[in-house]
């Protein structure tokens, strides 16, 4: 396909690079929040007009051509490893950059407010600008190296963010925890390039003679070996960014950075950059079934175990967290069975309704003066109004309320693909999956907005508290769910399942679960609670939500396996063995020194002596020899 | 009389000097031996001088002596500084090249 | 074995007795007196040996002068009976039996040689042998001309031999050893040693009257002394002055 020039696309990540700079390096020194904030909500917003007027202008393109490209300029160039730093838009990364930019200024402008009057208030835009910034790289990059680029980018931002109160110890060891988790994921992910590079000699994916271009032109050509070997290295890369089994450890530690920065990071876009990644090489994965099947079952597990974490959840954003986890874990089954394109859809549509819970939690933590335990709250719906709809509207998407919801309506593309794809009991397990997303969904709701007041609640205010509640709760709606992806000609479309009655049953059988999972929410968590307080008194009730609050035990595990032995061995090192080997040397040598210099004792009979001696020797030489 | 048998006398002379050297404290004493040192090589000398015919060795005997003189000259010289130094001839305590 | 031989070993292990008792002897004069006996018994095997002149040096110089100089130093330094130190103990509990046991193994080395002449001659007969014994005489019209023992080979006392004995040997003979012999010998082809030898020793006597000369006092530090001073104890440090003058 021929790609049309565009000049405006570095704009696009030019001004959040602009922003981040000029908050960093002056926000100390001029000490204006007012300017602080209006450079950085600046700095997203004309990138979110300036992707409007690109979108619009690639759906204006002819089908086939539908991309528009910029180089900047030549990155590296080493013999036949030529690599230039190139944007490209197409509907994909059209999608995405809509999603990054829109909603990053949605959130931008609501830390206005949540961010109000904190001493580093610069640096927390600088980092946010940041952060579009990278994200943006990511999704715009025409060659897997500009998106690694971006990927790496998005991980120090995410740590800068998560431990931005670094005073408090536990932050900078949660924002350390996050680095380095993603860093064994990028492991993969770098092998994963290497391979591809060696097999097809190219990093493009999109593209004249990119990847995608040269499989489907001739898809037995390669060795599938290499291609399957591929595909797994860079699902493990996203397994570290979108916190999938055995790599979401990082993600609930991760919900100790500032709450808008858990919106935009870890529920709308930075954890949804595995399955981007993936829809991007969506023809590679085609043609590598063994791993799309590991993908499948990655993905469906990944569900199921963060379903089972959250609900045992006391902290408000740890529930959100682990509904992260668990939605991601939806998305990659819908990568792996093929259906790309339904994929992005859930990641629209849980951006939306994932970002407006976050940005709530936030009002809701703020407004109960930073408490955070669910327990502690209670009969916050008549305090906060605002918050309260909001949980009401997005909580019924995550939960994927039918009709009513955007969330009904992506979840349930990919139960149906699921299903479609061959491997029923994925069905199953998404039912049980969805089931349990209701459940812990509206337990949440109804312990932390029902029941008695335990603490005093104040109301937020301000545009910038409502504002981007509002939009968001619109978008959770059915509304958003209108925004279908335009993504034909970019990703297959569904691998051609037909509907008919089958779709139906499934979709009317999806409703009554998710219905089914809030009536039994209200019946265990409204009012006095006696019964769910019984099943979790007892024996099993006990080790289950132990077991499960302690995220299945893949922490201790990982304690055991790498973090004890690694400790141990930096503790054997501390003392420098090495230097001590090698000091040996001088020491024997000084210990040489020592014992030729006992010789020196200034006697005059022991010098005569060794004369004596001496020449005793050498008589015996002579005479002897 | 052989001359290896002069020789030997010679030698153990000599060797009966080296260890006085060695082995005794005073100073005085270690002169001493060192004169005996001489007083064997001198010996070897004449015997030789005898087996080989002329005077040269004795000659290098008169030589010896006076080298002989003079070094107890001087040496006796030192003694009395070294006394008048540390009020022993000990020569235990003349440790200051030590080191 | 003739008297002579056997004075020759006697005098030999007599010296080595006064070796023996140098290093034995713990009180520095009974070392000294056992070094004199040393020297004495050398004197008299020099003689043995038909070195005379050598004897009479020996006895001059070492007996005569270097013991007793030592002996002087000895009692101008009143030192006592040497105190036993280990070492000393040590060395000669190890010493010993090792030097009998090399002196027992290198003797054989020595004492196996009864092959081949006899080289040291001793009595009467170094006269008649004074072909051998010749030296070498320039005379005055500077040719050289081995002058033997006796010159005109008259027996003249009648003892079967020509020898130091004849009395026409006795005015002009160069007998091996003897005063006239030596000198010749050190006069002659030696004599730049000979002048040496007395520079040598004219330093040996300005040095040692340099090491032991004790600074003049300077006239000022006369006039500040005061009258009545006690005399300074013997002190330790080094450089300091021990004892008065």
């Amino acid at each position: 396909m021929h790609a049309e020039h565009s000049s405006l696309l570095f704009l696009l990540i030019a001004l959040p690079a602009l922003g981040a700079l000029f908050n960093g390096l002056t926000g100390r020194k001029l000490k204006n929040d007012k300017l602080v904030h209006t450079v950085a909500i600046a700095a997203v917003a004309i990138p979110a007009v300036i992707a409007w007027v690109l979108f619009f202008q690639l759906a204006g393109m002819d089908h086939h051509n539908r991309a528009l490209e910029q180089t900047l300029f030549n990155w590296i160039h080493v013999g036949s490893f030529q690599i230039d730093f190139t944007l490209w838009l197409d509907p994909l990364s059209a999608v995405m950059l809509l999603i990054i930019t829109n909603i990053g200024a949605l959130i931008h402008l609501y830390s206005v407010g949540y961010m109000k009057g904190d001493a580093s208030y610069y640096r927390f835009f600088s980092y946010l600008n940041l952060f579009i910034f990278a994200m943006l790289c990511l999704v715009l990059g025409k060659n897997l190296l500009v998106l690694f680029l971006g990927w790496e980018g998005v991980g120090l931002a995410s740590y800068l963010l998560i431990g931005f109160w670094f005073e408090d110890r536990e932050n900078a060891v949660a924002g350390k925890k996050a680095f380095i988790v993603n860093r064994v994921g990028d492991f993969g992910f770098a092998l994963g390039m290497m391979a591809l590079f060696v097999v097809f000699g190219t990093l493009s994916p999109a593209g004249d003679g990119g990847i995608n271009a040269q499989l489907a032109a001739n898809p037995n050509g390669f060795d599938t070996n290499w291609i399957e070997a591929a595909a797994i290295l860079l699902f493990i890369g996203a397994c570290g960014k979108s916190a999938q089994i055995p790599l979401y450890i990082w993600l609930p530690d991760a919900m100790a950075g500032p709450t808008p920065v858990s919106a935009l990071i870890h529920a709308a876009t930075m954890v949804t950059a595995g399955v981007y990644m993936i829809a991007r090489m969506n023809v590679l994965f085609f043609h590598a079934e063994f791993a799309s099947s590991i993908v499948l079952m990655v993905g469906a597990a990944t569900a199921l175990l963060a379903a089972t974490i959250g609900l045992v959840q006391n902290d408000i954003k740890k529930v959100l967290a682990y509904s992260t986890v668990s939605q991601l874990g939806f998305m990659f089954v819908a990568m792996g069975a093929g259906a790309y394109a339904i994929g992005v859809f859930h990641l629209m549509t849980h951006a939306f309704f994932k970002a407006l819970l976050f940005l709530a939690s936030g009002a809701v933590i703020v407004a109960c003066h930073h408490e955070q335990n669910i327990f502690k709250m209670g009969g916050l719906w008549k305090k906060l109004p605002l918050a309260y709809a909001s949980f009401i509207v997005g909580g019924a998407a995550l939960a994927a309320l039918p009709l009513v919801t955007a969330g009904f309506y992506s979840k349930d593309e990919i139960l149906w693909e699921a299903f479609a794809s061959g491997h029923q009991y994925l069905l199953y397990a998404g039912l049980v999956g969805a089931f349990m997303t209701s459940l812990y969904t509206f337990r949440l709701i109804f312990i932390a907005f029902h029941g008695e007041a335990k603490t005093e609640a104040h109301a937020g205010h301000g545009i910038s508290h409502w504002l981007p509640l509002s939009v968001l709760i619109v978008l959770s709606t059915f509304i958003g769910a209108w925004i279908h992806p335009p993504l034909a000609g970019v990703l297959p479309e569904s691998a051609g399942h037909a509907g008919g009655e089958a779709k139906h049953s499934l979709e009317i059988a999806s409703g009554a679960i998710a219905l089914a999972g809030i009536l039994l929410a209200a019946l265990l968590f409204l009012g006095k609670r006696r019964l769910v307080t019984a099943i979790a008194n007892s024996g099993p009730g006990r080790f289950l939500s132990a077991w499960w609050f302690a995220a299945w035990g893949f922490d201790w595990v990982y304690d055991v396996l790498f973090v004890k032995p690694y400790l141990a061995i930096s503790r054997i090192l501390r003392g420098d063995p090495l230097d001590h080997t090698i000091g040996l040397i001088p020491r024997l040598v000084k210990a040489g020194n020592g014992l030729m210099s006992r010789t020196e004792t200034g006697q005059l009979r022991w010098y005569a002596a060794s004369i004596a001696a001496g020449a005793v020797l050498v008589l015996g030489a002579i005479v002897l020899v | 009389m052989p001359l290896e048998h002069l020789l030997l006398f010679s030698f153990v002379l000599f060797s009966l000097g080296c260890a006085g050297v060695v082995l005794r404290k005073n100073l005085l004493v270690m002169l001493m031996s060192v004169e005996l040192m001489l007083n064997a090589v001198n010996l070897a000398f004449v015997g030789v001088a005898r087996m080989i015919g002329g005077h040269d060795a004795h000659i290098m005997v008169m030589m010896i002596y006076v080298v002989a003189a003079v070094e107890v000259a001087i040496g006796m010289a030192i003694v009395v500084n070294m006394f008048r130094q540390k009020d022993t001839i000990d020569v235990n305590s003349f440790d200051a090249m030590r080191g | 074995m003739d008297p002579t031989t056997l004075a020759l070993y006697a005098l030999c292990l007599l010296a080595l007795a006064g070796g023996a008792g140098v290093i034995a002897l713990r009180n520095p004069v009974h070392a000294a007196i056992s070094l004199l006996f040393s020297m004495l018994a050398l004197g008299g095997a020099y003689a043995m040996l038909q070195a005379h002149l050598l004897a009479a040096l020996q006895i001059l110089i070492y007996a005569g002068a270097i013991v007793i100089l030592i002996v002087y130093v000895i009692m101008l330094l009143d030192q006592g009976r040497e105190a036993g130190s280990p070492i000393y103990e040590l060395g000669v509990a190890v010493g010993v039996p090792l030097a009998l046991v090399l002196t027992i193994i290198a003797a054989p080395a020595f004492l196996g040689a009864e092959a081949g002449p006899d080289p040291l001659i001793t009595g009467a007969e170094d006269c008649t042998n004074c072909e051998s014994m010749a030296v070498k005489v320039k005379k005055p019209d500077g040719s050289e001309k081995a002058v033997s023992g006796c010159e005109d080979h008259v027996d003249t006392d009648g003892d079967g031999f020509t020898d130091c004995n004849d009395t026409d040997c006795a005015d002009n003979t160069l007998c091996y050893g003897t005063v006239r012999a030596v000198g010749v010998t050190l006069l002659g082809p030696f004599v730049l040693p000979f002048e040496v030898a007395s520079v040598l020793l004219l330093a040996g006597i300005a040095g040692s009257i340099l090491l032991t000369a004790r600074r003049p006092k300077k006239y000022a530090d006369t006039l500040a002394a005061p009258a009545i001073q006690p005399a300074p104890g013997p002190t330790l440090q080094p450089g300091g002055r021990g004892g008065d003058a």
